[in-house]
């Protein structure tokens, strides 16, 4: 029998819907006065449910990002509309709490069980984590083209070249590679396998949800009541 | 005759797919800052055109089935979708677009020019949804979005030369690669 | 014991032209036979390029479901033929490791790693749940251990402990020690051998490093030249224990070179002063002092994830030092032209259209490339594309690329890694023609595992190690003999 695990973490399918939901809400508050009762509402209630950790992690990119998004504002627009800017920085930072708390394992699980086709959910798991090996490939192949001597700025046209044959090499050699040892590990995109865990509801599930369907509930209210 | 083709995607031909779309993420990551802070559409098309349609057209090339590019925008999207939810429909509709124009027009994939119309177009594409998405999300109208409109009509244009031009790069880089037995 | 595999008239054919009968085509084998024991543990040997993963590949299918090929013959498997089964139905009888497992690995956590393959076998969670924990304690990996974080012989181990949860009792290994050092080798040989002893795998492991695979396996399978012109390679079955190392005496004699520098007045080329270097909590160099002078051949040694390569990049001004410096007068720019680097892998150094661009791009002079040509048997391929050679032919290829450009100083990152000894004997020359043009005052820093190369690679030897005060140096004009790494050479020599 399944059993279900009392984790701390929240269903990955209730945090992407609840992440959208916030994005979306965010940007209609922008320029309504209750954008920081809406800011500190969910950031209070995201530190009572333990993700401190990760707004930690996003305060420097939400600060700097908002400052190169204000500041290109301030360029062609008014003080006000740099502000909003970088609130809308601020809402999909909000957001991205949420969203980036998934586990993809979890995620992944959880969409296999809504029957979603495997290699759909094997296919995100490759580009999650194959986009930090081919940041290290990159990085070798830049290496390389400095240590034949070739330089960008003089010989742009050879650079590229020495750019771009060896990084396609490396997508097909490790592709093919990959692939080869998913069929030999019993992989096929027709077989819908069988799940080591269940990603099921539970109640720490429950109880964020309904305070965090209640908050969006009364700001919802708000927004339409006209702020 | 010329036909649709819908064949099953294989192993191979989904893991590729899946590298494809990781280092089109990354090719596009420099540019992630334009597209994000730009407040007017256009310039995110334009600033993703090139690297976007280089890497997936070497994709197509590689995976010369029908629903390739459609396979690449699902996997960016659900990436993007853990970074920016509003990112997924963008992807996807850009993809679906270009894919089905290009299929439209070539059926599948063995003309080369096939590819060079759906990679080039990708970024082009996108420019419809995030439209819509910013005007349910942000309550902003087509008119403010677009500004002034030589300037946006630039853009758009700029996009489909970019687009173009990174697909006929990834289309050589292919035909060498093919010469060589790598493809 | 029953018959676990059976090979019968096996041939394989990757020449697709057009026209051509059986007997004019050229085949990787042809008319292989041979039988496998249920428990045997089977080293199939030979050099590079020869066929050994073509054969892997068949018995577990990939070729020719995965990879076209001309294939005839029949394979049994337990007695049923299987000879048309795709992967799939063959994986349920063979399990198959192959090399690079950071390309493999897809989950961030051991225990999904290992969970994977039983899902896509329909497993129950009770039974995944016993398996897994089975292969966590005959591995000796940590469920929630990050897979990015392990070292390379524990990726290895991580994709051997896949394919035994899903069962089969056939397991292939496709050079699964490349790139391995000797404790952690040691370490999957092992177990591998308890799983082939106690509870009757077949095992059949490809690997170049006969050495260190010897003493575990009960038959040897040596890939030879075939006498057929057509055919490129038979197989020898032999019942281990014969010693079947390289002979290398032919080779020109180190010892013999005279050196223009003397210690008193050797000019330093890399002065290491100091430096710590942390790779997240990782201390890789603490307190490290070095000294690197012109004509010096240095061969750096030691286990995997020690920091090999990292001194090389250090060295190069790849990374920078956490604290100390290294002053050398290639730190300019201008001057880093004057190191060659030959990478491990060439496929990040090829990218001209055909050989004959690759060789004469940045090339000094076109008589030193020519005599590399000659060296190397290039010149039947000059005018092929570089990525269309074979993997040693690679190697040289990137290698010579590299050396055309008569580099004062030269870092080699395992040159000879996948290399037969034929190639070997190749670069080792080109390395004594590098330094005829320049009176010996080449500067040589080689990042070897390579036993058969490492005496004609260097005279001064810098063990680095994870669980010994790092370093130790060695100015001995013999090796260390000694299995690395190395009871540590106690030396102090600079």
């Amino acid at each position: 029998m399944h059993m279900c695990k009392e984790t701390r973490d929240i269903h990955p399918i209730l945090l992407l819907v609840f992440s959208l939901l916030l994005f979306v809400m965010g940007l209609l508050f922008v320029k309504s006065t209750w954008f920081w009762m809406y800011v500190v509402t969910f950031s209070v209630l995201f530190l009572l449910f333990r993700f401190e950790k990760l707004m930690l992690k996003l305060i420097p990119f939400v600060l700097a990002f908002g400052l190169v998004m204000g500041s290109l504002t301030l360029i062609n627009g008014s003080m006000q509309d740099a502000l909003y800017a970088i609130y809308r920085v601020l809402a999909l930072g909000l957001a991205g709490v949420l969203s980036m708390s998934i586990r993809p394992i979890h995620l992944v699980r959880a969409l296999n069980q809504l029957c979603v086709p495997r290699w759909i959910s094997l296919g995100l798991l490759i580009v999650i984590r194959f986009i930090q090996i081919f940041r290290e490939e990159i990085k070798r192949i830049r290496q390389a083209i400095a240590l034949r001597g070739i330089r960008f700025a003089s010989t742009p046209a050879l650079w590229s070249r020495a750019f771009f044959i060896p990084l396609t090499v490396r997508m097909l050699s490790i592709s093919e590679g990959l692939a080869t040892s998913l069929e030999t590990r019993g992989f096929s995109t027709d077989s819908a396998g069988s799940s080591f865990e269940v990603i099921c509801l539970k109640r720490r599930d429950l109880v964020f949800s309904i305070l965090f369907l209640t908050c969006l509930t009364v700001f919802a209210y708000l927004f339409l009541r006209g702020h | 005759m010329k036909s649709f083709r819908f064949q099953a995607f294989t192993v191979k031909d989904i893991v590729f797919l899946a590298v494809i779309t990781a280092v089109t993420l990354l090719a596009a990551g420099p540019f992630a800052p334009i597209v994000m802070t730009a407040s007017k559409i256009g310039p995110q098309a334009f600033a993703m055109a090139l690297p976007f349609a280089l890497v997936t057209s070497i994709g197509l090339r590689k995976v010369k089935k029908s629903g390739s590019l459609l396979i690449i925008g699902i996997f960016s999207g659900l990436v993007l979708l853990l970074m920016a939810p509003v990112m997924f429909f963008n992807q996807f509709t850009g993809s679906l677009f270009s894919e089905g124009l290009a299929l439209l027009f070539f059926k599948n994939y063995e003309n080369r020019k096939a590819v060079l119309m759906s990679s080039g177009l990708f970024a082009f594409f996108t420019l419809p949804s995030t439209a819509v998405v910013n005007i349910l999300a942000k309550g902003k109208s087509i008119s403010e979005q677009i500004g002034n409109p030589l300037t946006f009509i630039l853009f758009a244009l700029g996009a489909i030369a970019l687009g173009l031009i990174g697909a006929m790069i990834g289309n050589k880089i292919s035909d060498e690669l093919q010469k060589a037995g790598k493809m | 014991m029953s018959c676990a595999l059976e090979v019968v008239n096996l041939s394989l054919s990757f020449d697709f032209s057009e026209g051509k009968t059986d007997r004019e085509k050229q085949w990787v084998f042809k008319d292989l036979n041979f039988k496998i024991t249920e428990g045997d543990f089977i080293m199939l040997t030979g050099h590079s390029g020869c066929g050994k993963s073509s054969l892997i590949n068949m018995i577990n299918g990939v070729i020719p479901h995965l990879k076209k090929a001309d294939v005839q013959g029949d394979i049994y498997i337990h007695g049923h033929c299987v000879t048309d089964s795709p992967v799939r139905e063959r994986t349920k009888a063979v399990g198959s490791v192959f090399q690079n497992p950071r390309e493999q690995i897809i989950f961030d956590r051991v225990a999904d790693e290992i969970v994977f393959p039983m899902e896509n076998i329909n497993e129950t969670p009770q039974r995944m749940r016993d398996k897994l924990n089975a292969l966590l304690s005959m591995t000796g990996l940590l469920a929630d251990a990050q897979t990015a974080t392990l070292s390379g012989g524990e990726k290895q181990k991580l994709m051997t402990a896949c394919t035994l949860g899903m069962g089969q009792k056939i397991l292939l290994l496709d050079e699964p020690l490349a790139n391995m050092d000797v404790r952690s080798a040691k370490e999957l040989l092992e177990l591998l051998k308890r799983l082939s002893d106690e509870e009757g795998y077949t095992v059949i492991l490809s690997e170049h490093r006969q050495e260190l695979v010897l003493p575990y396996v009960d038959k040897v399978f040596f890939c030879v030249k075939s006498f057929d012109e057509n055919v490129e390679m038979t197989l020898e079955i032999r019942d281990n224990a014969e010693n079947y190392e390289c002979d290398l005496s032919s080779l020109p004699d180190r010892t013999s070179r005279k050196k223009t520098n003397v210690a008193a007045d050797a000019e330093p080329v890399f002065s290491v002063e100091n430096i710590d270097y942390r790779v997240g909590d990782r201390a890789l160099f603490d307190n490290f002092s070095w000294q690197i002078n012109r004509g010096d051949e240095w061969v750096i040694l030691g286990e995997n994830g020690c920091g090999k390569t990292t001194l090389l990049n250090l060295l190069f001004g790849f990374v920078r030092p956490t604290f100390g410096s290294i002053v050398s007068p290639y730190n300019k720019k201008r001057n880093k032209r004057k190191i060659g680097y030959v990478l491990q892998n060439p496929d990040y150094q090829l990218f001209m259209p055909r050989v004959k661009d690759e060789l004469y791009l940045n090339a000094s002079s076109p008589e030193f490339v020519e005599q590399l040509i000659r060296l190397f048997g290039f010149e039947h391929m000059l005018e092929r594309h570089p990525l269309s050679l074979s993997e040693g032919q690679k190697r040289k290829l990137g290698f010579a690329c590299i050396i055309a450009n008569e580099p004062e100083v030269l870092f080699l990152d395992e040159p000879t890694v996948g290399l037969d000894d034929e190639g070997m004997e190749q670069l080792l020359r080109a390395l004594a023609l590098l330094n005829e043009k320049t009176g010996n005052d080449r500067t040589i820093v080689t990042v070897s595992h390579d036993k058969r190369a490492i005496p004609y690679l260097g005279d001064q030897f810098l063990v680095l190690s994870h669980c010994e005060p790092y370093l130790q140096f060695c100015n001995n004009k013999t090796p260390p003999t000694s299995e690395l790494p190395a009871p540590m050479l106690t030396e102090r020599a600079i």
